[in-house]
């Protein structure tokens, strides 16, 4: 499963090169890293890891599959960075499923649903391998997280081979503890003298003396850059050894020493095209002449490259390049001490040129870092609703913390897009505060704004329809707002529509929601608005179901299902696991339903929509009823209670869960109460929610939850109150 | 988790070997002082940019030594 952003050149290695030389000890050690669960090599900048590694990956990759990726500060974000791996490894080992997908899952659905489906794939695969090299580029926990779980659940005929800059957060202490962990540090690294004394002698052909090579090995502590550095001033030097003495006497950093050096045995022409190019990520002729504003064929950069070690291929067509990051940083330096005021020039020159290609994330950081606002805002205003598709929220959120605050926050515009991006990052009241501050320039906004939303009132209406609330006249007042104002020319309608659905889903007009439900899956399709696409399905299985229309329920849990596996996306999937459930449930399937639905539940309180879940619950109420299960049923029913004691207008749950009640029994008894459950009991007695009662007492939500299962089977009641009399009955409180 | 930029303090890093003052620009305007083969930096920074400061000397494969905060400017 791919998608068409992708840049296939992070999936390979750079290549290896002539001039370095093999490293056999450290080639063996890294093989031996199949016995571990993790290979780490963590060294700073400069000590030739990735070298190493693309060395081994060459060799390696003759006796298995071995898939690589180059980390990139983009990647992270759980969904981003699986979607790298989970590709590499499906091109490396094509028996891998490509319906393993993480394009666009949320951060839950990977750990619980993805992941495990790619380790189960792994594990009849024999030996594979996955490098990710520049691990350090990363910083979120979300991520490493991921990583860490991956690392603790893969096969043992897995290997996982990182290679940072610093100790990543994945729980290392404990894998060494365990013996798991294998690691190549900075002293594995450098080069010993025979090393240093192969590479500059035998590969470059300095002919310097055993005096120089030690002088050069004691100055550099062997630090690979370091000897490259000197070794690309000494190409061009007629006295080496007075160089080298020089070298050896001086207390700058070597850094600092060797990169003038370097850059000043170049050509003026040259000299400047390097300096320029430091404000680029990646180097091609075309970006690099518009850029320096020298003409840079592609033989030339190939010549750098070839004669330049610090200057790697990004593909094999020799369209792209990149420098070493150490490098790069010193040329920057270099271009800040001899044209310091033309930078924000070249940014925007670059700005121009990724516009132009359509390469709007590059576009983006340049024109920020011209410091081009307004430029800046267009291009995130008119290209946001991918991001938001995407789940690339973080992105986003980054970018529009590079903004000046009150640029931001004068701009209607940017303030939705900041709303509707905090609100995927479920950070909802921060959300609500800058969908706010959006309102209160509604004066300003009543234009169309580029997004394709008519106007910030009408952002504002859907992006309140969408939010968790627990009541559904507000939600439907806000949808219907919506609607009023995207009309059948906007992008956005598919979702109003949408929203609407749902407030007369929750109201219990089931038939009209259906027919606002029916427009959003047309719209939907048509604007790739797939989120709306596959919950509207799945909806209206849901309506099909409940009005006995078995057929119809099947056909629209199964299309749902499909649009959300094509895309690979199953944020909702809350809806459609329950939609799913109710249709097996249809055809008498009892114990899958059950499953599917606390799947579907799982994932609905983490997502906080207090309506979606009390539907759930109640079905699975239901359904736990006619498997037979009547404690598990009043502990649903029991959860259901809860969750809407805290819905201001819950609308027709209400009804539907004291029918349920009315019809429904308590659970078998005996066993005791245990202590953690009988200070949950206790606090029933209070005025508290169970969030309340959780803040109390330390707990998670799940955990107050699954005691009070406990404690209502072990009394036979089905709610608080029932709960709170028997225990007052019996003494137990 | 992403946090947002928090309130700037005042540090003062110390990095293994001297560097020439044309360093500043990669390391957030923070002022560079050298003495007996360390280079300090001086500056005030919030949790974002100190972050930056040290991926950057990381970047550059430079030790760092130590990172206080630092009272008086």
């Amino acid at each position: 499963m791919t998608f068409a952003t992708l840049i296939t050149n992070k999936l390979y290695p750079p290549p290896v090169r002539d001039q370095a030389i093999p490293r056999v000890n450290l080639l063996e050690r890294l093989n031996s890293g199949s016995d571990f669960k993790l290979t780490l090599v963590a060294c700073p900048a400069g000590y030739g890891k990735s070298s190493l590694l693309a060395a081994w990956y060459a060799a390696a990759s003759a006796r298995q599959p071995v898939a690589w990726v180059s980390v990139h500060e983009r990647d992270d974000d759980p969904s981003r960075l699986w979607s790298y791996a989970i590709e590499a490894l499906q091109r490396v080992c094509p028996t891998i499923s490509p319906l393993v997908s993480a394009y666009a899952a949320s951060t839950e659905n990977l750990s619980e649903v993805v992941l495990p489906r790619l380790v189960n794939e792994l594990r009849g695969q024999g030996r594979i391998a996955l490098v990710l090299d520049d691990f350090h580029r990363l910083s979120s926990a979300q991520t490493s997280d991921s990583v860490a779980w991956f690392i603790e659940h893969a096969p043992r005929s897995f290997q996982l081979v990182i290679a940072t800059r610093t100790e990543p957060a994945l729980r290392l202490p404990a894998l060494r503890a365990c013996g798991d962990l294998l690691e190549l540090r900075a002293d594995d690294l450098r080069f010993s003298l025979e090393e240093a004394d192969a590479f500059l002698n035998g590969r470059l052909g300095l002919d310097l003396t055993a005096d120089d090579v030690a002088t050069l090995v004691s100055r550099t502590e062997g630090w690979p850059a370091g000897l490259y550095l000197a070794a690309l001033s000494l190409g061009r030097v007629s006295n080496k050894h007075e160089y080298v003495a020089g070298f050896g006497a001086s207390s700058r950093h070597v850094i600092d020493f060797l990169v003038t050096e370097v850059l000043e045995r170049q050509d003026r022409t040259t000299q400047t095209i390097m300096r320029r190019s430091s404000i680029l990520e990646r180097i091609s002729s075309p970006l690099l002449s518009e850029v320096t504003g020298q003409a840079v064929s592609t033989e030339m950069l190939a010549t750098l490259a070839a004669t330049n070690l610090f200057l790697t291929p990004l593909d094999d067509e020799g369209d792209w390049y990149r420098f070493h990051t150490l490098f790069r940083e010193l040329l920057r330096v270099e271009l800040e001490r001899r044209e310091a005021s033309l930078v924000p020039t070249l940014h925007r020159r670059a700005f121009e040129w990724h516009l132009e290609q359509g390469n709007i994330e590059e576009a983006v950081d340049h024109a920020l870092e011209a410091e081009a606002f307004p430029e800046a805002a267009d291009l995130i205003e008119s290209s946001w609703i991918r991001f938001y598709s995407h789940y690339r929220q973080a992105t986003v959120l980054a970018w529009l913390r590079r903004f000046p605050a009150e640029f931001v926050s004068s701009n209607a515009s940017l303030l939705l897009v900041k709303a509707w991006m905090l609100g995927l990052a479920r950070r909802w009241e921060e959300s609500a505060q800058a969908l706010a501050d959006a309102e209160q320039m509604a004066p300003q906004g009543e234009r169309p704004l580029p997004g394709g939303l008519s106007s910030v009132e009408a952002g504002v209406a859907l992006l309140r329809a969408a939010s968790p609330t627990g009541d559904v006249g507000v939600l439907t007042a806000h949808a219907l707002r919506a609607v009023a104002l995207e009309g059948p020319a906007s992008q956005w309608r598919a979702v109003a529509c949408w929203a609407v659905g749902r407030g007369l889903y929750f109201s219990g007009e089931s038939q009209e929601a259906e027919g606002w439900f029916e427009e959003a899956t047309t719209l939907a399709s048509e604007t790739g608005h797939t989120i709306m696409q596959g919950s509207s399905l799945a909806y209206r299985a849901l309506i099909a179901g409940d009005a006995g229309r078995l057929d119809e329920q099947q056909m629209f849990a199964e299309e749902a299902l499909d649009v959300f596996r094509m895309e690979g996306i199953e944020e909702e999937a809350g809806t459609i696991h329950e939609a799913i459930g109710e249709a097996l449930g249809a055809q008498g399937m009892l114990e899958d339903a059950a499953a599917r639905l606390e799947e579907g539940l799982f994932l609905a309180r983490r997502r906080q929509h207090p309506l979606d879940l009390i539907d759930m619950l109640l079905r699975q109420a239901t359904l736990l009823r006619k498997l037979g299960d009547k404690a598990r049923a009043a502990a649903s029913i029991a959860e259901a209670t809860s969750e809407l004691e805290s819905c201001r207008d819950p609308g027709i749950l209400t009804e539907r869960l004291q029918a349920l009640e009315s019809s429904g029994q308590g659970g078998p008894r005996d066993s005791e109460v245990t202590h953690s459950e009988l200070r949950v009991l206790r606090l029933m007695t209070s005025e508290l929610t169970w969030r309340e009662i959780g803040d109390e007492l330390y707990l998670s939500r799940n955990t107050v939850h699954s005691h009070t299962q406990s404690i209502y089977r072990k009394l036979g009641v089905s709610s608080r109150a029932e709960a709170v009399r028997r225990a007052q009955g019996c003494g137990l409180i | 988790m992403d946090s947002d930029a928090t309130t700037p303090m005042s540090y003062r890093i110390v990095l293994r070997g001297e560097l020439g003052d044309d360093f500043q620009v990669l390391f957030e305007g923070m002022r560079l002082e050298r003495a007996d083969g360390v280079t300090v930096l001086i500056g005030s920074l919030d949790q974002a940019q100190l972050g930056g400061v040290i991926g950057r000397v990381q970047d550059l494969g430079i030790e760092l030594v130590s990172i206080e905060p630092s009272t008086g400017r």
